[in-house]
Order: C-alpha cells, then structure tokens, then sequence
C-alpha cells in the first residue's frame, strides 16, 4: 500500500519496475495518509532546517528498499505505517539540502526519526555521490543496468541515440557511415534489442543493419539499459536487451517553466538545439502540459584525411504530452513525431564484388571525385519518419492496488533512396522516386495489474496484444507485404526475503501470426504465406546486499524472438556490400538462455560494477556465406544465405570509479565479449571488438565564479577483432585496433540569475584515423577525424 | 474507481478491435509487380570483318534480373584465329521489354564498356565508337570511347577454350574522364564462353 499521494503523473507502462524512481521524482502534495494501519511497525517524526531549527514541509522520506515513502506535512512531521519489523535505511531528501541518510531499527515495533537538513551549495556539483543514488545503484536490478540522467545525459545532448548509449560500458555501436548507428548491447543488436520511449515500443524496420533506431534521445530525461534478457517484461526481442527512455514527470506545481539547450559540432558543422516548455495551468488544477521540439542540422563529416561525401543529414522532432491527474486517476497522452533525411557516404553504393575489391584495395574514395564540403543531401539517402500517439491510464484502487493501461498506436515510413537507378526509364525522376518504400503500422494493447499483497511482495500480471501491417509500396521486392497479430500474458513478481536479501521471477508466453505476402521472382507473383510462432520467456534473480556499500544479484532469463521479415523473405543484393542475400521461409523462433551475475559497490570515495555473463541463443539466426557466388548480368556476387546456429555469447562488463581526492575521480572500464558459433564451431561473425578504457575527471565545486566546473580527459582502446569467421566477409581483414582520446571541460556559468550550463568537448583529439569492426562502412571509409563541440544548457521559467 | 478502469480498458479494447477491421489486408495488388528495371539479357554479335557470313551471336539471360542464374545460348561461340571480328552489344529488359542500349546511347557520356578475352593471348578487342556518335555533349571535357561497337582480333595462335568478358562502368558520381577510366558503379559484367577453332563446315 502506498501511503503517498502521487503528485506528478507518471506514464511509464510498467512503471512498477522501475517505480523506485519514479519516488524519486515524485513529490507528494501533502503528506495525507489513507487506508487503515497494517500490522507492523510505524516509523514516525520531524524534519527540521539544522540553521534555522524551523520545520520542513514536503521534505522527502523514503524507504528505498522497501520502495515506501511519505513527505512531511506543514508541520514537518511524517509518519509511514505498516513497514516490516526489521531494520531499514531511510534517506530524507529536500531540495537545496543535503540528503541524510539513518539507519532505524524497526524490530521491536515502531521508533521516530528526527532528522535536521542543511543546506548544501555541494549538491550543485557534479562528484556528490548522494545517498538515493548510492542506494538505488546498488538495489538495482538482478541484472546489469546502464543509466543515463541528469548531467551526465545533458553532456551528451545533440547526439543520436546510439551515440548517447555507446557512453555505456557494454553498449557499443554498429554504425553505417556518421550518419546512422544503431545501439549493440552485449553483442546484440537490432532485432534482439527492445527499444522504450515512454512505455511504448518502438516499432520500425529495426531489423536493418543500416536502420537506426526513430527516436530523439533530446527529450528523455532518463535513459536506461538493462542488459540481457528481459523477454517477461517486455515480450518477444528482448533477447540482448532493452533501452527505456523516459521523459520527465509532468510539473505539478503551477506555472510554466522549460529549458532551452543548443549545441554546435564542428567536425560536420552540425547546429542542433531543442526547447521544452511545461506547465500546470493555475486555473485547471490537475491538468499539465509539456511541448518539446528539436532539430539538427549537420553537413558532410570529414575524416583525417578527406570529406566524406554526403554524410550529410537534417533532424527534426517534437511531442506534446497532456497530463490530467484526480485523486488516484492519472491520464496522459504523448503525441510524438521523429523525421529524418541523411545521407550515406555516396562510395557505399557500387556496382558488384568486382568493384567491391577494386574500393577495398583503393582503401579511400575515387580519386577523381571533385568533392567539397556541403549540407546538400543526395542520393543515397533515407527519408525516415515515425508518428506515435498513446494515451495511458493509471489508478489504485481498494486496498492499494493498481491498474496500468495503455493504448499506442504508431506509424513508421522509410523511404531509401538509390544512388543509381540503372535505366530507369525517366532519369530525371532520380531520388525522387525511391527504391524502398516501407510503411509500418503498429497498434499495441497493454494492461497491467498490480494487487496488493503486503510489504515484502509484488506482483504484476499483464496482457499485450499487437497488430502490424507493412506495406511496400515501391517496385522493389525486399521486404513483402505483411500483417501480424501479437497476444502475451505474462505474470512477474519479487519478494523481500529480508531487508538484505530479495527476489524476482517471472514467466511469459507470447504468440505471433502472421500472414506475407513474398513475390516469388520465378513464377513472378506474389505468394500468401501464413505462419505461427509461439515462444515463451522467464526469469529469475537474488540480489543480496552485502552491508551498506556492497550488493551482488544473479539473473538467469530466458527471452525468445520470432524470425523477422527480411531473415524469412529477403532475396536480392544488397547495395553497399554487394551480397546477395537470400532468407529462408522455413526459419523457426531464436530463444535464449542468458545467465549472469552482478556485483556492486557504492561509497562516498569508490563505485563499481563488474558483470559476467553467458547468452547461450539456441537458434541464432544469421546469414552464411555460400561456397558458390550467384551470377548475374552485373557480376558476381558472394552470397548469404539466411541460417541458424546455437550460439554463445559470454563476456565481461566492468567498470570501476575511485575519488581520492574531493576533487580527483578517476574511472576504468572494460568490456569483453568472445561469441561461438556452436554448430560450426569458431566463432560467431558480426560481434565487437573487446575495448578498455579510463578517464580523469578533475572539478572544482567554484572558479571564477562558475560552479561545478570539471575538465576530464577519457581514453578509449578497441583491439582489433581476431575472431574471424573462415570465409565470413570477402577478403577484408578486420580493421585494426586504435586509441582515441577525448577532453571534456565545463560548468555552470551564473547568467544574470539564470545558470548557464556549458560544455566544451574535443572528441577524438589526436585526429586518429580508424574503421571499427562494426561499421558497415569498415571497407571504403575512416571515420571522422578530430572535432569540438559546444553545449549550453539554459533552464527558463 | 476500478469499474470506471475497467470500462475505459474495454472501450480500448474496442477501439482496437474496430481499427483492425478497418485497416485493409495487407495484400499486395495482383499486378504491383512494377518491376525494378534491371537488364535481363545481354546479346555480342560478332562479324568477321572479311566475310559478312560469319557472324556468331551469343546471348546472357537472367529473365528474373538477378540471381536464378545466368544462362548462355549458345553455351559457347566458336571463333577463328587470325580472324577480326567487329561487334556489337545489345542489352534489353525483357521483364519490361525495353532496350537499354538506346538508354546507353542517349548517355554516352556515362558508360563506358571494357571487353578482354581471357586467357589474354586469345586476342585483343578494341573500341571503335565515341560519345560523340551518339549526338553526346561534350560534358566530360573529351570525347571519349563508349563500347557499344568494338573490334575483336582473335590470335592467330588463339586455342581451346576461355572467356571474352564485358564490363559497363556507370559513369555517375564521378565523370567519365578517359577512354580507359572506371568507376565503382558496374552494372554488367559478364564472362561469355568462347572456343578458338576454324569452323567445322567451311563457309
């Protein structure tokens, strides 16, 4: 039972996940208690100001094992009924103050805590490891989790997603050019990886290599990565992964407030910027609004040594969100739209493995091209847009249960756009008719139940229900036409076994059926294909803390995904590797067995995450390269042909941080990853590179008038990938391994009254010249050299 | 509270219900075919350039466009060595039953074909036509060679059995900028089988 009143809505489809953070933010409009006292002990006093001796109203005191919490009435005073008789960490928080953190011992029933706040300038600064996020780092997940908020996201503004997460030890990146990358969490990508904006999955043609993810990370105040399997919660995909980014909580204090941020790049002269602008209207109480819009803008990207043509691209994104909030009732609608034009580098399009050899041996673009630097975007390019609109309802009833519902309804168009039409029979219609047209319509269902069942335990059951519909509407055969239907139930619950040591499980089944339409190229009509897939997934985990710095977990997860469109149907070549590439029909359902262990450490001078995992996937599908190439009219062409294989993925994430010193940090990291391909035995093409790396972060809490000034300087190493599947990718080596170095410098300068946040980066420093064994673009061309970059951050209202 | 949850879920839940009705199957158009232009055949006629008679055609075909295979008819051409043979190329696209060597010819400026027999002491084959036989402006700052007529001259001591290939360089991203230039744009390229031998019957 939740003694809060929750203040500030929430719109997180499973918020009860990851509802400790939502506690976090929510701050409670008074501190009303209901329902009736539970046997149990009562925790119960005062907050007070330490200089003033004067009482706190709306101060925060949470319980963040038990994810309880209550906020202090006019008078100061709290009380939270009901806890379990043991002992507990309450952490009491109120803006401007310094976080306090007791430990209260509930064993022989109920006790008071007074606590006095002082107000601290040090909570501005960045190196302040506070209590909540000591406590919540450690309390996690049973698995490895990557988070991303506050400062640290707001220094990565302007970036793609999957440049933001690649800041993530484990999270790497496949990228096609500077233009697209996609995020690889533990090796797994596209597919394998279910992408979150607001509780709604993300549905596009994310199967593609070359498709980024349709989202701008601009407006997510949070970011999380939770790695491994996670197929109960978040059904079928779930095998590698999943990315949550969450806005923030609507305002629930009238009044408009917002922020406006801008950065600039130099390396592509890239200007991007975003406003966001929210409010609670003083005359509808309840209600609250937000309406955020950004754009990016960049031109070519220039490696070392030259520009890299049509590298060109143009952002633009926004949604509104409208909240309304009564009594235990909270409604929200998200409208959202993402629209994309970029360009690919214009020597990734090419004729056959003729000329394929003819660029790897050229190791650069044709000498003869006259290029210069532009914001013009040519052909080839992709025209990418993804609308969202859902609406989310949530309530309590009876004795503190609750019901979570959500309706989303989607529509992702990719248009791709050739550099060459052969022979089309109107030339001058070239890019503009293009040669991949895909719609993606996606309508999803959720409902959840949370029941009440004491302290120690919850419990979540919910139904989903899915319907897609692709339709190709250009002249291109790739992908067919397709209708889908989705259905999973699935129950998880955890249990406190004592203040030290908890519990989750959970199972799922899922079902798909689907019907295609693949055009079969030698009776030359289209075909009517229908199919099943059914799969299920579950999960255990422990997390035991070790004392108040230390916690290990142990998760073992079991995640399935159905074989997506282009595995069962593709047949064709591929421009920009020229493969011929061929699906198989008959392909089953990948699952997965993952089991991993975490262990965690959190204190005011050290931190730490080291993480190892095995992810077995029985059935994994990929493509093999045939002995025999395919001829054709334009040559000869290596061909793939789509299988499967069990495979393993094991690795290592670690990650260590030390303060020495008030104002030193210094950080390690490392992720290792070695994969296996089961049935053929080596290893599994198409996995990163293992990489360690470092950082020095030196701040200052005040200079020269500007507060929380920091300069670090990171180190990244990326080993060549060795592991080479016999035969997997034509004669090209893997790339070899590089260094790049970045410098960071920033602060928040005071404008008038208004701080000003500002962050000046170097990225890649010493101009180094590297390909990385995930980009797609790894034979034809470097990636960008040596760039600055700028961001200001400016808070309104 | 719970009833009122309960209801919105359900009207949801038809709401969804009357979407996926109204949305349309999912099935393609019967006649959508409206096929990728590709070139599907590719047909060398060679004629010696001393006897009008002997003259050999051979023809590519890959009537899907890509990838149920290429075949040849004839399976192989016989040629004479010491002959000289002038040739020509045709490609077609016979899902759309239109000539691409008409679109070659309108621009020149853009292809460049590159024919070689292998072994190479079969022969050396030549170009023999320019941009400017087919009306091309001047845009590349030459008048450079096309492909689409061309001179064979087989090896007097030419023997057994090879190929003679034909490479189309597509000239897009970057200009055509000599008679001998490539381009990472290759849209044919195709080894016809050939035997070097007198013919059987003479003519």
């Amino acid at each position: 039972m939740l003694l809060t009143t929750w203040g500030r809505a929430h719109r997180s489809a499973s918020f009860w996940t990851f509802s400790l953070a939502l506690v976090l933010l929510a701050v409670p409009a008074s501190a009303q208690q209901t329902g009736t006292p539970q046997p149990g002990a009562a925790l119960s006093g005062t907050v007070t100001d330490a200089a003033s001796g004067e009482p706190l109203p709306g101060a925060t005191v949470r319980l963040p094992a038990l994810d309880r919490g209550a906020a202090t009435d006019p008078d100061g005073r709290f009380r939270l009924l009901g806890l379990p008789r043991d002992t507990a960490t309450v952490v009491v928080s109120f803006v401007g103050y310094r976080e306090v953190s007791r430990t209260v011992d509930l064993r022989s029933g109920d006790a008071t805590l007074d606590v006095s706040l002082s107000d601290d300038a040090a909570l501005l600064g960045e190196v302040v490891v506070s209590v909540s996020a000591a406590q919540e780092a450690l309390g996690r997940d049973t698995r490895a989790v990557g988070v991303l908020d506050g400062v640290e996201l707001d220094d990565l503004r302007g970036q793609t997603l999957g440049e933001t997460l690649a800041n993530l030890n484990g999270v790497t990146t496949l990228s096609t050019g500077p233009t697209i990358s996609k995020p690889v969490v533990r090796g797994l990508h596209s597919d394998r990886i279910v992408i979150l904006e607001n509780g709604v999955r993300q549905e596009g043609q994310q199967w593609g290599g070359e498709h980024a993810p349709e989202i701008d990370p601009f407006s997510a105040s949070r970011i999380q990565v939770i790695k491994g399997a996670a197929g109960v919660e978040f059904g079928a995909g779930a095998i590698g992964g999943v990315v949550r980014l969450d806005d923030e909580d609507l305002p629930s204090t009238p009044g408009v407030g917002g922020h406006v941020s801008l950065q600039a790049f130099s390396n592509s002269g890239q200007g991007a910027g975003s406003l966001e602008l929210d409010g609670a209207p003083e005359a509808l109480p309840g209600f609250a609004w937000r309406l955020q819009g950004s754009a990016r803008r960049a031109g070519d990207a220039r490696s070392p040594d030259f520009v890299i043509r049509n590298s060109a691209f143009a952002e633009a994104s926004g949604h509104l969100t409208l909240g309304y909030t009564k009594g235990p009732l909270e409604i929200d609608g998200h409208l959202r739209r993402f629209a994309t034009e970029l360009g690919i580098y214009k020597g990734s399009h090419f004729g056959n493995a003729r000329n394929l050899e003819e660029i790897i041996a050229r190791g650069g673009p044709d000498p003869d091209w006259d290029y210069a630097f532009s914001y013009d975007i040519e052909a080839p390019k992709q025209v990418v847009t993804h609308d969202v609109a859902s609406l989310h309802g949530h309530t309590t009833f009876g004795d503190g249960h609750h019901i979570d519902a959500q309706y989303a309804v989607q529509n992702n168009r990719r248009q791709e756009f050739d550099a060459h039409r052969p022979y089309s029979d109107s030339l001058a219609a070239l890019g503009a008719r293009p040669s991949f047209d895909l719609s993606l319509l996606t309508q999803s269902l959720d409902l959840k139940v949370e029941p009440n069942l004491s302290d120690r335990a919850r419990l979540s059951i919910g139904v989903q229900g899915r319907t897609q519909l692709n339709e190709n509407s250009a002249s291109g055969s790739l992908v067919p036409n397709y209708r889908a239907f989705d259905a999973g139930l699935f129950a998880h619950g955890s249990y406190i076994a004592s203040g030290a040591l908890s519990f989750d499980a959970g199972v799922r089944l899922d079902a798909r059926t689907q019907r295609a339409y693949p055009y079969d190229r030698t009776l030359r009509e289209y075909g009517d294909v229908r199919r099943t897939f059914v799969g299920g997934a579950a999960v255990a985990g422990g997390l035991l803390s070790l004392g108040e710095r230390w916690s290990v977990a142990a998760n073992v997860g079991s995640a399935w995904r159905p074989p997506n469109i282009s595995e069962l149907y593709s047949f064709g070549v591929h421009h920009g590797t020229a493969q011929f590439e061929i699906g198989d029909p008959d392909l089953g359902v990948e699952r997965s067995l993952d089991v991993s262990t975490t262990l965690r450490h959190e204190s005011d001078w050290a931190s730490g995450e080291v993480s190892a995992y095995v992810n077995h996937i029985y059935g994994y599908v990929y493509a093999l390269e045939r002995p025999e190439p395919t001829v054709t009219i334009r040559g000869t062409f290596p061909t793939f042909e789509t299988t499967h294989t069990d495979a393993r993925l094991a690795g290592i994430d670690a990650t260590v941080e030390v303060r020495p010193l008030a104002w030193l940090d210094l950080g390690a990291k490392t992720s290792l990853l070695r994969a296996d391909n089961l049935d053929l035995g080596g290893p599994l093409y198409g996995v990163p590179s293992n990489r360690v790396g470092g950082h020095v972060r030196m701040t200052a809490e005040r200079l020269f008038g500007a507060r929380g000034v920091f300069a670090e300087i990171d180190v990244e190493h990326v080993a060549r990938q060795t592991r080479v599947q016999t035969g997997a990718f034509l004669a090209a080596p893997y790339p070899p391994a590089y260094t790049l170095t970045g410098l960071r410098v920033g602060g928040t300068l005071p404008w008038g009254a208004t701080p000003l946040r500002v962050q000046l980066r170097v990225d890649n420093l010493f101009d180094v010249r590297y390909r990385d064994a995930l980009s797609r673009f790894r034979y034809f061309v470097d990636e960008p050299g040596l760039g600055a970059s700028l961001r200001v951050s400016i808070p309104l209202g | 509270m719970f009833t009122t949850r309960f209801r919105s879920a359900a009207a949801l839940a038809v709401l969804l219900g009357l979407s996926l009705t109204a949305c349309d199957s999912g099935e393609p158009d019967v006649d959508g075919a409206g096929e990728e232009e590709l070139i599907t055949q590719v047909a060398i006629t060679l004629t010696n350039a001393d006897d009008a008679s002997d003259s050999v055609t051979i023809t590519a075909s890959d009537p899907d466009g890509d990838g149920a295979g290429l075949t040849f008819s004839p399976s192989s051409i016989t040629l004479r060595p010491g002959a000289t043979y002038n040739g020509t190329i045709d490609l077609r696209d016979t899902i759309n039953n239109e000539s691409i060597t008409e679109e070659i010819e309108e621009e020149a400026e853009e292809h460049l074909f590159r024919y070689a027999f292998a072994p190479a002491s079969g022969g050396t084959i030549t170009l023999t036509d320019s941009e400017s036989d087919y009306g091309s402006a001047d845009e590349n700052g030459g008048d450079f060679a096309v492909g689409l007529t061309f001179r064979a001259a087989v090896a007097s001591g030419a023997s057994g059995s090879g190929t003679m290939s034909a490479v189309l360089y597509h000239f897009d991203d970057a200009p055509k900028t000599s008679s001998t230039a490539t381009s990472d744009e290759i849209d044919v390229d195709i080894a016809f089988p050939v035997s070097f031998a007198a013919p059987m019957t003479a003519r």
